[in-house]
């Protein structure tokens, strides 16, 4: 009745995957201090001058700056991004210190993204910040994904990720989308058309998911480099984002693993969506 | 034969073990080895795999050999094949 799957054909679903993301910041030329700030990484061979020049005139997209999306920032405002828009609701409390490393404890019961404002400005002054105290919520999720070339999903709740998922793919925006709990962490990064949506891999509302949960911030750190790292990939267009892979680790045993995933092609918030053209 | 399963997140902490070695017999389908350990640890893990109807839940992902599989196809698993069975976590 249904049909038997042969897996292993990864390798084909990979390739067809590696098309390039049309999408693309447009490049801005670097002042001699920022060549001095940013020279080591410039040193990487697939990056060089010319993806220093695309982060400067890149613009993401932080869904919450909590313990994922702190480290998020934090991590693109080091490498040079141009502009950042964070939108996070709430002041800041104590059990968020274990891991949102852009408040203080001097903050308490301020708003957040201020804290995070204030502590991006300090590592990179040049960075523009556009913040909002609220988060991501039907009435400004056009508006805040259409100011940027890329999103970070660092949210909890999943009708939050679920709306970003659907702008995302409105707007053929990257979406990188970033989660943990105990010492475990998943990331992959979709692109609306080539890969698998958020929708193709969770159709529906996890039961078992709630919005607090145990995790510690080096988990959160570690997983927000990753993200970081994977929008960098992304905006200067080099190495291999985690296209149609979904990466997983738990840090009890230091256990990586990459898993191909699938669009669905019965998804109802992607399915007959393909990349714009160039 | 001998499959084995890991159990992530939240699936992992109702399975109360990160993975384990199930010995089955041939043919063996993905789907029946699902339902084998979902019998076999009982509750919780069984309410958190499978909706009331007996369908896997839609937010479950499986994987064997770290290719994801749906629920609705039908796989055959092979010796020393490797299953995950990864429930979906969030942000924060």
């Amino acid at each position: 009745m249904f049909p038997k799957l042969e897996v292993g054909n990864e390798n084909a679903q990979k390739m067809l995957l590696k098309e390039p993301i049309k999408h693309m910041p447009m490049r801005q030329p670097l002042t001699d201090k920022e060549r001095a700030v940013y020279e080591w990484q410039m040193w990487v061979p697939e990056f060089g001058e010319a993806g220093q020049e695309a982060l400067k005139g890149a613009s993401v997209l932080i869904s919450r700056c909590g313990g994922l999306g702190s480290v998020v920032a934090y991590e693109l405002a080091a490498a040079g991004i141009g502009k950042l828009v964070l939108a996070h609701a709430g002041n800041v409390k104590p059990s968020d210190l274990n891991r949102q490393l852009l408040m203080t404890h001097d903050w308490l019961g301020k708003p957040r993204v201020e804290s995070a404002r204030r502590r991006l400005q300090e590592l990179n002054p040049r960075l523009e910040i556009v913040s909002s105290n609220e988060n991501v919520h039907e009435d400004n999720a056009a508006l805040l994904i259409e100011q940027v070339d890329a999103i970070v999903d660092c949210a909890p709740l999943f009708p939050e990720r679920y709306l970003m998922n659907r702008e995302a793919i409105r707007q053929h925006k990257p979406l990188i989308e970033c989660a943990m709990y105990d010492l475990e962490a998943q990331l992959t990064t979709i692109i609306p058309g080539q890969t698998p949506c958020l929708k193709c891999l969770y159709p529906a509302t996890p039961p078992a998911w709630k919005r607090e949960f145990p995790v510690f911030g080096a988990v959160s750190g570690a997983i927000g480099c990753l993200g970081a790292m994977e929008a960098i990939k992304v905006l200067a267009d080099f190495g291999e984002p985690l296209l149609g892979e979904l990466l997983t680790f738990d840090l009890h045993s230091m256990t990586f693993r990459k898993h191909s995933i699938q669009r669905n092609p019965d998804c109802p918030a992607c399915s007959g969506v393909v990349p714009p053209r160039s | 034969m001998k499959v084995t399963v890991e159990y992530a997140a939240q699936v992992k902490r109702a399975a109360g073990v990160a993975s384990e070695d199930v010995e089955v017999g041939q043919p063996c389908t993905v789907q029946d080895l699902v339902s084998r350990v979902a019998s076999d640890h009982g509750e919780p893990l069984n309410n958190i795999l499978f909706d009331s109807d007996g369908s896997l839940h839609p937010s479950i992902l499986l994987f064997v050999r770290d290719g994801q599989v749906r629920w609705q196809t039908v796989v055959e698993l092979r010796e020393n094949d490797v299953v995950t069975i990864l429930s979906p976590i969030s942000g924060g």
